[in-house]
């Protein structure tokens, strides 16, 4: 062989050596100095399940990730998982959503509509950013989420997303090095996605709950219901079917429910929500007991209503049976 | 060629001149000894030194400054 | 597009790959798009000032050219009929003219740059005093905002412009090339300024790649950034807060934060200048060293030769040597002899052009009064060492100290840094006012306890950071030192053995990484969960 390709040849096995060297190390200090969070491990351990196994999703806020719980829901047959985080915004549950669909293909994608309302702070917001983003391998989904992101607030940068370490890497001094071991994301969620609360926080019903005062129906946040839009034409296009669930909540009225009603119908989709009086009286919750705060199901009511569910999904949905 | 280094060794007697090159590169000479320097050659030798002269070419060594008074002398 | 961004990066690698495609005709194109490319993301666009400059630059450059050759030719058919006083007149008359053109394009060009930077302050000024009057005039003010590199580029082409002028240069009759030399990106941030026989042949030649040499380039980017990113931005810290709140941080603390300035400023600036060298090293081309470890410096015009360097040149060759062999400052020179003896009356021609050159580049640095007060710092300095430089060796040797040892050596070093930072609090206090109560108050509530306990902690550094930045500095002192002594770091590094050299690059790019200062604070509460 020439000179010059032996010697290019010689750079080039440098450069591959040097990389992987560079990449381990990297790893290495990504995992010391990354934020742990059991909100992002849900996220990624979705990952971990076999492909194409599960029959329903649920996407959405901090309520489904504390509220449903995908074993108890086994009981029925079917698979599902929870991939939410908490003040998750819909145009990150969307791309979440698009990038789920790579690994399964649900019959159903159960989605969480009360933060359709909200006009989300990207800004303020970015530690509940991550409680999703870091759970999400890099994709071209991940980058179109960051994208939203780094347009609404320009302090936030697409590498950070990337590569965690370049946002974390001021923890170096929480962290004792050589001493811990580095923590990488887990492989899998033995609870499918659920992280539930054990404490309980008493709760009251608020007077004239759910009954129609005849209050103004409150207005549709204009991007929020752009990405609810889109999450149900892609479920259209995958034939997926779509249910807007609401769980139990204090601060919930029949102003809010009727808004998310007729938008159900508008798209075509169905809605469910679990503060209706038929419904709550099936559900059996007990406030003193069931919640964690006036918002979240607590680990004891989070079955109540998933063993409900799980009932409920099997009959209204050809759930695949195994 | 002795009158110009009588001048020079006058004004700086620490600098070595003989067979140095690099009088101003190696920072020997400093923009004050030329100016000083520039209004002595132009008073001896009835010269006019413009700034656009004082280039490290002509003032690193002794034979350098020599050329350059010539070069002048004759314009 | 900071020098320390992932877009720079992004972009000088693609201005690699594509000059080094080009094929070698037409690489000094490539690298002009580049300029204006970068110009366009970096500074905004506004090209206008630029363009204008170059034109007028290009312009006289070849009105002198045609006038130059035109002079040369009639005077060589005359020249053997003049006597030397007739060719003296010659001379002097092709003077006038070529001034004419030459005044027009600087006045043109620095009445640019005077009136973007300057206008508003003069303005305001003149405001002030109408309004001190009870006059009920105003001027109009405006602030504009300054294009990227003006400062700069405005030098770097006057510099080219006299140099044509001088019939030092023959100008370059190409427009666009004109243009590609009066905007190399690596230029256009912080300088260094260059000359027109030093850089533009770079420029127009065909770089070959040369991985030897891009190697050595993304070193001194990474040692730059280093700088940078784990010296200054952390030191910034502790300026900020003793600069920020001067009635709490009085004593000792104004003179660490004058000290900590001054590491703040060399990191941040020479950092800045070493990524800009080591880019323009990996496309084949040298720029001048603007910065040679100036805290090592014995004195201050010693300082003023390893700080912003090719500033002090271009001042030394186009303003202090122009004014100091001027005739009126000979004429000045001799009746000085005769009224303040020889002594005084030799150094005379230089005093006042130095006392011009510092107090402007004083004013260089920006347009407030806090400026002006540190150029009339700077050359009150010089022109007293110029004057007691004598008289105090005199004194020395009278006393019997010895200045060839090392210990003479370091208090040199100590006090020419303790006047360097007693002008950087000029320029850092908000206003004139505060840096003379601050100064005031570090002799009035000297108190050097702070020092320890926890005196240094109350900047919003914590201990972690403190450390990282003081062993930093250590590094950064020891790679002075090393360089201070013929070292040459990159070479030397190049000669070690692979495993060793991977060390170093792994270490150091794991300490921007870890320690750099870059991105959003990380503040664990921001994390907390927030149920809603």
């Amino acid at each position: 062989m020439k000179e010059k390709t032996i010697n290019f040849l010689k750079i080039a096995v440098r450069w591959v050596l040097f990389f992987a060297i560079f990449a381990m190390i990297f790893t290495y200090c990504s995992d010391m100095v990354r934020r742990q969070d059991d909100e992002v491990d849900a996220i990624y351990g979705f990952y971990g399940e076999e492909e194409n196994t599960i029959d329903a999703l649920f996407m959405g806020s901090s309520p489904y990730l504390r509220g449903i719980s995908p074993n108890t829901m086994e009981a029925n047959g079917f698979t599902s998982y929870v991939r939410a985080s908490a003040l998750q915004p819909p145009s990150v549950t969307y791309h979440l959503l698009a990038e789920s669909l790579e690994y399964q293909s649900p019959e159903l994608v159960v989605l969480f509509p009360d933060n359709i309302f909200t006009e989300y702070d990207y800004v303020e917001r970015e530690g509940d950013l991550r409680r999703a983003l870091d759970g999400m391998k890099i994709s071209s989904h991940k980058i179109k989420a960051v994208s939203v992101i780094t347009e609404a607030d320009e302090r936030q940068s697409m590498l950070s997303y990337l590569f965690p370490l370049f946002r974390y890497h001021d923890r170096w001094k929480e962290v004792e090095w050589g001493v811990t071991e580095p923590e990488p994301l887990p492989v899998i969620s033995e609870t499918d996605g659920n992280v539930p609360l054990p404490d309980t926080a008493p709760q009251e019903y608020p007077e004239n709950f759910m009954e129609d005062m005849g209050e103004a129906l409150p207005e549709l946040d204009a991007e929020s219901a752009y990405y609810f839009a889109k999450i149900i034409d892609l479920c259209a296009e995958n034939d997926i079917e779509v249910l807007l669930l609401h769980l139990p909540k204090m601060s919930w009225s029949y102003a809010q429910s009727e808004a998310i009603a007729n938008f159900a119908e508008e798209m075509g989709i169905d809605y469910l929500d679990m503060d209706v009086e038929e419904i709550r009286n099936q559900l059996n919750l007990d406030p003193q007991v069931d919640y964690y705060d006036q918002g979240h199901m607590n680990t004891t009511g989070s079955i109540k209503i998933s063993e409900w569910l799980g009932e409920y999904l099997t009959s209204a949905y050809q759930l695949h049976e195994k | 060629m002795d009158e110009l280094m009588a001048i020079l060794t006058e004004l700086r007697p620490d600098v070595e001149f003989e067979g140095n090159t690099e009088l101003i590169d190696a920072g020997e000479l400093d923009s004050f000894d030329i100016v000083s320097l520039v209004g002595e050659l132009c008073d001896t030798f009835d010269i006019e030194i413009g700034a656009e002269e004082i280039v490290p070419e002509n003032f690193n060594s002794v034979e350098a400054m020599l050329a350059l008074v010539e070069r002048l002398q004759e314009d | 597009m900071s020098f320390t961004s992932v877009e720079f990066i992004i972009f000088l690698i693609l201005v690699m790959m594509v000059y080094f495609l080009t094929p070698k005709r037409y690489r000094w194109v490539a690298l002009f798009v580049a300029n204006y490319v970068f110009y366009y993301f970096a500074g905004g666009g506004y090209f206008l000032y630029l363009i204008l400059t170059t034109l007028s630059i290009y312009g006289a450059t070849m009105v002198l050219d045609q006038m130059i050759g035109q002079n040369k030719r009639a005077f060589a058919q005359v020249k053997d009929e003049l006597d030397r006083e007739q060719k003296k007149l010659w001379k002097a008359n092709f003077t006038k003219k070529k001034k004419k053109v030459l005044l027009a394009a600087v006045l043109f060009n620095f009445g640019i740059l005077a009136v973007l930077k300057y206008s508003g302050f003069v303005g305001s000024n003149i405001n002030a005093v109408f309004s001190g009057l009870s006059l009920g005039i105003s001027v109009p003010t405006y602030d504009f905002l300054l294009p990227l590199g003006i400062s700069f580029y405005t030098f770097q082409s006057i510099g080219y412009l006299i140099d044509v002028y001088r019939e030092k240069q023959v100008p370059e009759r190409n427009l666009a090339k004109v243009a590609l030399f009066l905007s190399f990106f690596p230029q256009m941030v912080q300088g260094p300024i260059s000359r027109f026989s030093q850089l533009a042949e770079q420029l127009y030649r065909p770089n070959a790649f040369s991985y030897d040499r891009a190697k050595f380039g993304v070193q001194l980017m990474v040692w730059g950034a280093f700088k940078k990113l784990v010296i200054a931005d952390r030191a910034r810290v502790i300026v900020d807060a003793i600069f920020g709140f001067p009635e709490t941080f009085t004593g000792t603390y104004v003179a660490v934060g004058a000290l900590v300035y001054c590491v703040q400023l060399y990191g941040d600036f020479s950092g800045g200048i070493d990524i800009a060298t080591g880019a323009a090293q990996i496309l084949g081309i040298d720029l001048e060293k603007n910065f040679e470890r100036p805290y090592l410096a014995t004195s201050i015009p010693d300082f003023w030769r390893r700080w912003h360097i090719t500033l002090g040149a271009w001042f030394r060759d186009y303003v202090f040597y122009p004014l100091s062999l001027s005739k009126f400052s000979t004429k000045m020179g001799k009746k000085a002899r005769k009224v303040f003896g020889n002594y005084v009356g030799k150094l005379f021609p230089v005093l006042i052009p130095q006392f011009i050159i510092f107090f402007l580049i004083g004013v260089w640095h920006g347009a407030e009064w806090k400026y002006i007060a540190f150029g009339f710092y700077n050359g009150t300095l010089i022109v007293l060492g110029i004057l007691l430089e004598q008289p105090l060796s005199q004194l020395a040797d009278k006393l019997g100290i010895k200045r060839q040892c090392f210990s003479w050596h370091l208090w040199q070093i100590l006090r020419t840094l303790a006047l360097v930072a007693v002008g950087k609090i000029i320029t850092r206090a908000a206003g004139i006012g505060q840096s003379v109560s601050m100064l005031k108050s570090m002799v009035e509530s000297w108190d050097t306890s702070i020092l320890f306990g926890d005196g240094l902690l109350q900047f919003g550094l914590d201990v972690q950071d403190m450390w990282v930045l003081t062993i930093a500095i250590l590094v950064l002192l020891a790679v002075s030192i090393m360089q201070e002594t013929g070292i040459s770091i990159r070479t030397t590094l190049a000669k070690q053995n692979i495993l060793f050299r991977w060390v170093i690059y792994l270490i150091a790019i794991f300490t921007l990484f870890i320690f750099g200062v870059y991105g959003l604070e990380y503040d664990a509460s921001d994390f907390i969960y927030r149920g809603f």
